[in-house]
């Protein structure tokens, strides 16, 4: 079972290497948001001033379809946006350090992490803002709030598993990242989150639903945060395969891949 | 005798070297089909052996290209052998380039930070080095500014202090002392030389025959990937030194 060695291995060196690897993620951050002068704060307010400009664009064409369409709108970009923004960064984050392979020992998928955990140290920030979209729109929130943090980490694990893959195919063809940054695009217009599933045509709507792993996650926020209902339906169920599939490509990827990245960065 | 720190045996490194890149789709996929080489192969090292006892203090000499960086990260591991093996018994601190892995946006303090934890020193470990980085590589009044402001001087200074603090088992250093001046090479070599009576294992790069022969007590001599000779250092470099001039 060479995978469940990888797994293994990944958790070992994760936790010999986690200095370091909380080294990398605030030095991503500092460089992020070091030399403005809001700093930190743009953590914040950058996802917030966003969520305002989308509100506004948009509000007035679906506002009346959408009840609490803020919240809608606001749960659907966070969690879309750290899919794509994590991923994107991990399709980087193998070739992007390709000084520090050749020159150190530090195993290549540390900086994969370092890109995660950066996208996901971001991600909680604009938690932040999403709470202000919450009491600001005096939306109630109920029990059902405590099953987000495991949709958080499902995605988290998603993310992983087809960054890793993105990683190291984009190292040994380096169109692979050409290719996903426009395939999220497409992806983004076939997430709903701006408009809602319904007011697609038929064969669409049951292509998304069933096969968008996007979807799935921002979908299950919405019926915790807007419908007041835990998210272990069907599109749980999608999330993990989704998730358990992308884990096994992923780290199967890097295990075959490993001897041959460094000849290729 | 001494305890045998690194065993290469019989190790040879081979490179593709690409030859699709000024090539296109079309050629890429018929050469493909007809299963044709899309590279040259390249052997950067070929049935290297070398034996390196604990305390010992090795130079590696020959002309550019001759593949001393490559077996430098061999056996680092930085690199795996294509034919061979390569067994390494010890805590390694690789210095093949001063101050990789620095990061121009950070101040010295949060480099030294860094470039620790990339060379596998524990977090307390570069705590408690940390002055002695600082020390050495006299840097006390530049700790707060950003990297990318230091002269190459100062980067090879930290670097090197930074890597010879953690006391490695075996100290790997590619040609690191041809930056900075006399008075900090002098230092260094005067560190070395230090952890060379602690024990520590020597394996270095230079293309100087007087350091070589005042720093080591082994010489391995590599030609184009392969070896010409090792042994003694006097042997070695009498020969070495002979086919130079």
């Amino acid at each position: 079972m060479g995978f469940i060695n990888e797994m293994g291995h990944a958790v070992r060196n994760g936790v010999k290497y986690l200095p370091l690897l909380r080294n990398l993620i605030s030095r991503n951050l500092k460089k992020k948001y070091r030399s403005s002068v809001l700093g930190y704060m743009w953590c914040v307010l950058s996802p917030l001033l966003v969520m305002l400009i989308m509100n506004f664009v948009f509000s007035e064409m679906f506002k009346r379809s959408i009840p609490n369409y803020p919240v809608y709108l606001v749960s659907g970009r966070i969690m879309f946006f750290f899919i794509t923004g994590s991923t994107q960064s991990m399709s980087r984050s193998i070739v992007g350090n390709g000084t520090l392979m050749r020159k150190t020992r530090v195993p290549y998928h540390m900086f994969s992490l370092a890109s995660l955990g950066t996208a996901a140290v971001d991600f909680l920030f604009s938690l932040i803002a999403f709470v202000i979209v919450l009491v600001f729109t005096k939306t109630p929130v109920s029990i059902h709030v405590v099953a987000f943090p495991l949709v958080v980490l499902l995605m988290f694990l998603f993310c992983y598993g087809l960054g890793m893959l993105l990683a190291v195919a984009n190292t040994f063809i380096k169109d692979v990242g050409q290719i996903y940054g426009v395939f999220t695009t497409a992806w983004m217009y076939l997430t709903p989150i701006f408009y809602t599933v319904d007011s697609l045509p038929e064969r669409a709507r049951s292509l998304i639903t069933q096969f968008n792993p996007a979807y799935a996650f921002v979908q299950m926020t919405r019926s915790i945060f807007l419908d007041h209902q835990w998210p272990f339906n069907e599109l749980m169920v999608m999330s993990l395969c989704w998730t358990g599939l992308f884990l096994i490509l992923g780290l199967v990827a890097y295990a075959r891949g490993r001897d041959q990245l460094i000849l290729y960065v | 005798m001494s305890r045998e720190i690194i065993r290469v045996n019989n190790a040879s490194v081979r490179f593709n070297l690409a030859m699709r890149k000024d090539r296109g789709v079309k050629s890429y996929i018929t050469s493909l089909l007809r299963h044709e080489l899309l590279f040259q192969e390249f052997f950067a090292l070929k049935n290297i052996n070398l034996s390196v006892h604990a305390g010992e203090s090795w130079a590696i000499v020959g002309r550019n290209g001759s593949g001393k960086s490559t077996l430098l990260k061999l056996i680092t591991g930085i690199l795996r052998p294509y034919e061979g093996t390569v067994a390494v018994n010890g805590t390694i601190a690789p210095l093949l380039e001063m101050g990789a892995g620095f990061d121009g946006e950070l101040t010295g303090r949060e480099n030294i930070m860094m470039n620790g934890l990339i060379l596998g020193m524990k977090k307390a470990q570069v705590q408690a080095c940390f002055d002695e980085i600082v020390a050495f590589s006299e840097l006390e009044s530049f700790l707060d500014v950003p990297i990318k402001n230091y002269s190459s001087g100062m980067r090879s200074r930290l670097g090197f202090a930074i890597a010879t603090s953690m006391k490695p088992d075996i100290l790997i250093a590619d040609e690191v002392l041809s930056a900075g001046d006399q008075v900090f090479r002098k230092k260094c070599e005067q560190r070395m030389t230090e952890l060379l009576a602690g024990g520590t294992t020597l394996l270095y790069v230079s293309h100087n025959s007087a350091t070589v022969r005042k720093m080591c007590n082994k010489v391995l001599w590599l030609d184009g990937g392969v070896e010409k000779m090792q042994g003694d250092v006097t042997i070695v470099m009498k020969e070495y030194d002979a086919i130079k001039k």
